[in-house]
């Protein structure tokens, strides 16, 4: 797994690249929090190319999630296709997780609330 | 006639002489040549080839003049030219190691105007035998500027020349040695009326100033010799230190892998070696274009303009330092991790970027040189050393010193960095190993056997990977709970989950809760108690042979499946709910429904269906409802051992890569 920061005016977008598993996922969370950690507060995760995830990554992503709602701070998790789609709906995360079709979306999202 | 007079000329005149000195100035030209490679003493050969061109000229007008033109058969004109020319190149090479032009300009432009009036004043005593000046004025001339020439040598310290070791050691000379020649050419010409030609000039005086140039050449070869010498030496050192510094490295390493720690060693190791008065190591941040101050040794004020108030305390431009990141690109430190080249600057005196640190204060710096760490192309940060002290600057050998030293620098934190990385994954190895050993002790070994029912199951934990649990607890009144469960994130902490999860579970269920109190209970048990990113998906169903009902309640696991013996069919039941772990006030359903005699309900984990074989497909839920719907009719026992058999033969070779887990009962 490949992890690639952009910025888009105050908004961060975390590129994830490759598989979510056990032994990467923590990357994920650890690279949150150290932004966090910076006093940033927008992200979006975008996840277009990420084809597998298992329950760490899902674990991840809840980690991710909860933290940020916690601190009020915002979150987008944008792409999610696949059997990525189909894990997250059979953990009925779907309406757990603030979701968005596309980076544009997500941005759009953020940038309005 | 001819013949005999340009004999008795070459015998009784200095021509011999000046063969002699012509072939000991080629032999001289031939030896320096081949022993100087330093660019700048390499324009001193210009000297000897305008002496040798001097001579033959000189001896040619002497030998034709008779013929020609006899007022130029004291060609003093020759050697006044030339002597300027030879103490243009002389102050050429001085400003080669000073580098300041702006005074040589004037002393250019003045000394081509007394040229041309050389020439004219030749010109004219050519046609007229009248004279412009008398020869008086050409020497004064010349002594005037040997004395702008040790003015400009005098002015050369350690402070404004970068290696002044040889101007240094020989300036006296060079004022001394021509001073003298002038000195004698005057007298002689003035109070004793002598010619060029007389024997007192040419054999005398004008072979005492060659002794300037083979006196500057032999200093600058002892010099070499120290240098050749010094690198050597350096060389040495340089090796040798390298090699303490690995040594000493690789038993911290062994003592802690702590970046931090290892970098403060780094950064002590180069300030010592390169008697720096301070050093830091600033890294590239991970996802931001800025550098970080990562560890800094001795007391390393920040090179960019920095607030009055900071200057006071020592302490303060410490924290001050370390506490500012510089944007990639800006300030001097900035420009190195840019450009990704070294930047040495000898004086900050001499360099715009380094304005802020040249005034009296705590923020002084002398000398400052800047690393850019690279490892593969990719730059981690800069390594930076400074001098504090006034006067005291970096030579070229720091600079190649440090540059070494950096490569290895560079080396070694990314080597930790991997190792580092490295370590994590073998701990989470080591991790899952125990976490298999706690989930095999969770499962039961033993399952219940009932009156109405019989119940089997499986479970093939995948290597080291642990996260599958089910059990069977009989309750009282002919009730028996069954439960599955999917810990996600694996290793210790998602053993523990199960702990408590299954602890929770002794402990709360009881014949007179239903499915989903006992489903919410746990989720209030867990939630806040664990990581976050360790959650479960998890089913619960109790089946009551009595009334032959099942009570079902789910945590987001897959489905329950029934088999209904009278469609022939497979039914899906679920209910709404979060994971386990996740939000306290997740709201549980449960579903009550009949169960008949030959119907079967089957609980399983996602390594069942996501099982893949060589071709990277999965066994799919489909296979599985295949299975079940064929070989229904089966006993749960060989049921369990046919699906079993066929999930083996879909996989094949390839390797488990998680938990296979199926719980099933069947109504008799």
């Amino acid at each position: 797994m490949e992890l690639k920061v952009r910025k888009y005016s105050n908004t961060y977008i975390i590129d994830v690249n490759g598989e979510m598993d056990l032994y990467n996922s923590y990357k994920l969370k650890e690279l949150v929090l150290k932004m966090i950690e910076k006093k940033i507060g927008q992200f979006i995760i975008n996840l277009e190319n990420v084809d597998y995830i298992d329950s760490s990554g899902i674990g991840a992503l809840i980690y991710i999630c909860s933290t940020i709602k916690k601190m009020n701070m915002k979150l987008q998790i944008a792409n999610i296709h696949g059997s990525v789609k189909k894990v997250i709906e059979l953990t009925k995360l779907m309406g757990y997780f603030p979701i968005s079709n596309s980076v544009e979306d997500a941005v759009h999202k953020i940038e309005q609330y | 006639m001819q013949y005999t007079e340009i004999l008795k000329a070459i015998t009784e005149t200095f021509l011999v002489g000046k063969l002699i000195f012509a072939f000991i100035l080629t032999m001289f030209y031939v030896y320096i040549k081949k022993r100087i490679t330093a660019e700048s003493v390499l324009l001193l050969k210009f000297v000897i080839i305008i002496l040798f061109v001097r001579d033959i000229l000189y001896s040619a007008f002497y030998l034709v003049s008779p013929y020609i033109n006899p007022a130029l058969q004291d060609s003093g004109f020759l050697i006044v030219i030339s002597d300027i020319l030879i103490l243009g190149i002389y102050l050429m090479w001085l400003r080669s190691y000073t580098g300041r032009k702006k005074y040589d300009a004037i002393f250019y432009i003045l000394n081509t105007l007394f040229f041309i009036l050389v020439i004219a004043n030749l010109w004219i005593q050519l046609s007229s035998q009248y004279m412009l000046f008398e020869k008086l004025v050409p020497h004064l001339w010349i002594l005037s500027n040997l004395i702008y020439l040790s003015v400009t040598l005098y002015g050369v310290t350690v402070y404004n020349t970068e290696n002044p070791g040889l101007v240094m050691s020989a300036r006296l000379e060079i004022i001394r040695i021509p001073v003298l020649t002038q000195l004698l050419i005057l007298i002689a010409l003035v109070f004793f009326e002598a010619s060029y030609h007389s024997v007192f000039i040419q054999y005398f005086c004008i072979p005492l100033s060659y002794f300037l140039h083979v006196y500057v050449f032999y200093k600058y070869n002892i010099r070499y010799e120290v240098e050749q010498k010094d690198k050597h030496d350096f060389l040495q050192n340089d090796l040798d230190s390298l090699f303490e510094f690995m040594r000493n490295l690789g038993s911290a390493i062994a003592e802690k892998l702590d970046l931090t720690q290892i970098l403060n060693f780094i950064i002590a190791s180069a300030t010592k070696s390169t008697n720096a008065d301070a050093g830091a190591i600033l890294l590239v941040d991970e996802f931001e274009d800025i550098l970080r101050v990562e560890a800094v040794n001795g007391i390393f004020p920040p090179p960019y303009e920095a607030p009055e108030q900071i200057k006071l305390k020592i302490s303060s431009i410490q924290s001050y330092f370390k506490s500012i990141p510089i944007k990639i690109g800006e300030t001097i430190l900035g420009e190195a991790a840019k450009i990704g080249r070294p930047i040495f600057v000898r004086n900050t005196l001499t360099d715009e970027r380094m304005k802020y640190n040249t005034k009296n204060d705590t923020l002084y710096v002398s000398s400052i040189i800047i690393i850019p760490l690279i490892v593969a192309k990719r730059i981690l940060g800069v390594l930076s050393i400074i001098k504090r002290e006034r006067g005291k600057f970096f030579t070229e050998n720091d600079f190649d010193h440090i540059k070494t030293f950096a490569d290895y620098a560079s080396l070694t934190i990314d080597f930790i960095m991997t190792y580092m990385e490295l370590i994590e994954k073998r701990e989470m190895e080591r991790e899952l190993g125990i976490a298999a050993e706690i989930q095999q002790k969770l499962l039961p070994n033993k399952i219940p056997k009932l009156d109405k029912a019989t119940i089997s199951a499986f479970s093939i934990p995948a290597k080291g990977v642990s996260g599958d649990y089910f059990d069977v607890l009989p309750l009282q009144k002919d009730k028996v709970a069954m439960v599955i469960c999917d810990v996600a994130g694996k290793g210790v902490p998602a053993a523990l989950v199960m702990v408590m999860i299954r602890s929770i579970l002794h402990l709360i269920t009881s014949a007179d809760k239903d499915a989903k109190t006992i489903v919410t209970w746990i989720n209030r048990g867990i939630t806040g108690r664990i990581d976050i990113d360790h959650f479960a998906t998890l089913s619960f169903m109790i089946y009551d042979q009595h009334t032959g009902k099942i009570t079902y309640s789910n945590a987001a696991h897959h489905p329950l499946l029934i088999f209904k013996k009278k469609t022939g069919k497979l039914e899906s039941i679920d209910t709404e709910g979060l994971p386990i772990g996740i939000e306290r006030g997740t709201k549980y359903e449960q579903k009550t429904f009949r169960i008949d005699t030959g119907d079967v309900a089957v609980l399983y984990t996602d390594g069942i269906i996501e099982a893949m074989n060589v071709n990277g497909e999965q066994y799919s839920f489909e296979a599985l409802a295949k299975v079940i719907l064929k070989n229904a009719h089966f006993s749960p026992n060989e049921l369990i051992e046919k699906i079993k058999s066929d999930l083996k033969v879909f996989v094949g070779n390839a390797p488990q890569h998680d938990d296979q887990t199926l719980l099933l009962m069947k109504v008799n």
